[in-house]
């Protein structure tokens, strides 16, 4: 082996050297050892989060105008679902994410297509009991109407609805213009507090052909419209403290501080006091005080320091950032420069200590001491 | 007998109808079992020993996310067995969701030590660039199945996650094949997708830590390898007798690979 400066070609190298005992079978073994008891007794004492799901039962219980007033907008098709653009519509008007021609969500079209009025409130009311002599008539006269005159209704209804009393859940619109929409609204209303809309969605009464389905995509998706038909006075934030945690140059959620942002508000609670929301580290948080997905931070991190913060496009950049992160940490090997960073870092100094030391051990080694006899100490002492 | 006297004496001649013995150049089996037994010689796949410089404890932590990955499994199947809402009915139920949560925080937990002491000992080195690489994607792929996991608690927490995950990929285009908000689809992408994506990530990467064998540490300063003598073989244990002498040049067909 010759001897030299030290050219760091260790890429070019293999081990062939002094080797030791070692038994993976039985380090296996003792790490299932650990587990098998150690998971278990985790597992017990602090069990794992179940906080039980939201319904649209509990929503138009505990914040009807939030509920009604994102029902009118799924109605007249203002809210998030309806404009969200692809996968749900492929109008012209929709919402999209990107630039140009790079618009991934474009690509595939509105492979679940979406028609909020139909979708979320005329097929559901269908399973209602005065649909026939009430809901039914209403609904035509909706969709009979042009566009202007719904646009009338809508504002005439939002503007009468404002100073509605509610009584133990029963409300009064005021009397006003808006045509069948008291009676669609109220039909609606009703149907959630009595939990026959939650039961609509969840045994897909609308669509026998798949009574087996487990799909929530629409139930979904209308539970994250509360406060997208412009709110109402019940939406304010659960946890006050909460502006303070989100940065000024930071947009608000949509929808913050109404019931289903509440949600997020008050599950969340007591740890963060507060919030699973995107802009405040999202999924990486978990409710109470267990652990979350905190190895989704390289992804969640853009939500909160990226540059697209307050774009429209704020998910497909924080996703091309991650992918941008990801590819360079998968191809690292083969990466000039971020390759070498170990080799700078020195740390591997410290992790094969042991080794070092023998090498140093080798190549200066230590003048063995000669025997102690009684001798040899009498001579040095003599 | 001598043994150069032994090493002269032909091989006897293999049985008519021994296995192996039509193998031609084209036979796909036979070139696949040359290079199995060429990288993973029965010394180098179930190894008994390791090289000297493996004494630390970070040498461990790939192995505590293998067994975590296992716990995951037996409590996932647990799991299956009563379904997905067991954990919501039955103290039993959430006890088993319990341990396959935990188990999961610790398999991540796990990775992430691996990752941080395969990257400071740069790992990579020496033909190892796959090792690597497979291991990420083992990384990459149990994110999915976490997310999916997640959702698929079905409570509040399913709820909000899938709610807000879905957005991001509806932006890249993947909300066709991965909605995250049917739990019919997330249901088969996390119990047989995806688990056995990471699976397979997982075996390669394993069978490529044993290909290459544990990465040596990085040469000692003042030490240089040009003109180091060429390799014997593969499984050339002991020699040497000082910590220098283990450096050698890889084979010829690894050179040039991180």
């Amino acid at each position: 082996m010759s001897r030299g400066p030290a050219t760091w070609k260790s890429s070019d190298v293999a081990w062939a050297g002094s080797r030791r005992p070692y038994d993976l079978v039985k380090e296996i073994i003792q790490w299932f050892v650990v587990l098998i008891i150690a998971i278990p007794v985790i597992a017990w004492v602090f069990a794992s989060p179940d906080p039980p799901p939201v319904t649209f039962k509990a929503w138009a219980q505990q914040s009807p105008k939030d509920f009604i007033n994102t029902t009118l907008s799924e109605v007249n098709k203002t809210s998030l679902s309806a404009t969200y653009g692809p996968p749900y519509e492929s109008a012209p008007g929709a919402s999209t994410q990107g630039w140009g021609f790079f618009s991934p969500e474009r690509w595939f079209g509105a492979y679940l297509a979406l028609n909020t009025y139909t979708d979320f409130v005329a097929k559901p009311l269908s399973t209602a009991s005065n649909y026939t002599a009430q809901v039914s008539p209403a609904l035509s006269a909706w969709s009979a109407a042009s566009s202007s005159q719904q646009t009338s209704w809508s504002k005439a209804f939002q503007s009468a609805l404002k100073n509605a009393p509610f009584t133990g859940g029963a409300y009064d619109v005021p009397a006003g213009s808006y045509g069948p929409l008291g009676t669609i609204l109220s039909a609606q209303y009703a149907l959630a507090r009595s939990g026959g809309l939650d039961n609509a969605f969840d045994a897909n009464e609308t669509n026998p052909t798949i009574w087996f389905s487990n799909d929530q995509t629409w139930p979904m998706l209308y539970f994250g419209d509360s406060g997208q038909g412009g709110g109402g006075p019940d939406c304010t934030s659960a946890e006050p403290k909460q502006q303070n945690r989100i940065s000024p140059t930071q947009k608000l959620p949509k929808g913050y501080g109404c019931w289903y942002y509440n949600q997020a508000v008050i599950n969340a609670s007591p740890r963060y006091a507060g919030y699973l929301a995107g802009s405040t580290w999202g999924i990486t948080n978990e409710v109470g005080n267990f652990p979350g997905a905190w190895w989704l931070v390289p992804y969640t991190i853009w939500y909160q320091f990226g540059p697209g913060l307050t774009s429209q496009s704020a998910d497909l950049i924080a996703m091309l950032l991650t992918g941008a992160v990801s590819l360079p940490f998968l191809f690292l090997p083969w990466i000039p420069g971020l390759r070498d960073i170990p080799k700078f870092t020195r740390v591997y100094k410290l992790m094969w200590s042991d080794y070092y030391k023998s090498v140093q051990r080798q190549q200066h080694p230590q003048p063995v001491p000669a025997p102690r006899t009684a001798g040899s100490d009498a001579r040095r002492t003599s | 007998m001598s043994m150069t006297e032994r090493e002269q004496v032909p091989p006897a001649p293999e049985p008519e109808g021994s296995p192996g013995q039509a193998d031609g150049r084209r036979n796909m089996m036979a070139a696949t079992r040359r290079y199995a037994e060429k990288y993973w010689p029965y010394s180098r796949l179930l190894p008994s020993d390791e090289p000297s410089y493996v004494t630390k404890m970070f040498y461990m932590w790939g192995s505590l996310a293998l067994v975590a990955f296992v716990m995951l499994i037996l409590s996932g199947c647990i799991l299956v067995f009563k379904g997905i809402y067991w954990d919501h009915t039955s103290k039993w139920g959430l006890f088993f969701n319990s341990v396959h949560f935990w188990s999961c925080q610790i398999f991540f937990f796990g990775i992430f030590v691996h990752f941080g002491s395969s990257f400071f000992t740069a790992a990579w080195r020496g033909g190892r660039g796959f090792t690597w690489l497979f291991g990420a994607l083992a990384f990459f792929t149990a994110i999915l199945t976490g997310l999916t996991g997640y959702v698929l608690q079905s409570n509040y927490d399913g709820q909000w996650i899938g709610q807000q995950a879905k957005d991001a990929m509806n932006a890249v285009g993947l909300g066709g094949l991965l909605n995250l908000m049917n739990l019919d689809v997330v249901t088969g992408w996390h119990i047989v997708l995806l688990p056995l994506g990471v699976a397979l990530f997982l075996a390669a990467h394993l069978m490529w830590v044993r290909r290459h064998g544990v990465v040596p540490p990085f040469p000692p300063e003042g030490m240089s390898f040009e003109g180091a003598p060429e390799p014997s073989g593969p499984a050339k244990a002991e020699a040497g007798s000082s910590p220098h002498a283990g450096f050698e040049p890889i084979d010829s067909d690894q050179r040039g690979q991180p």
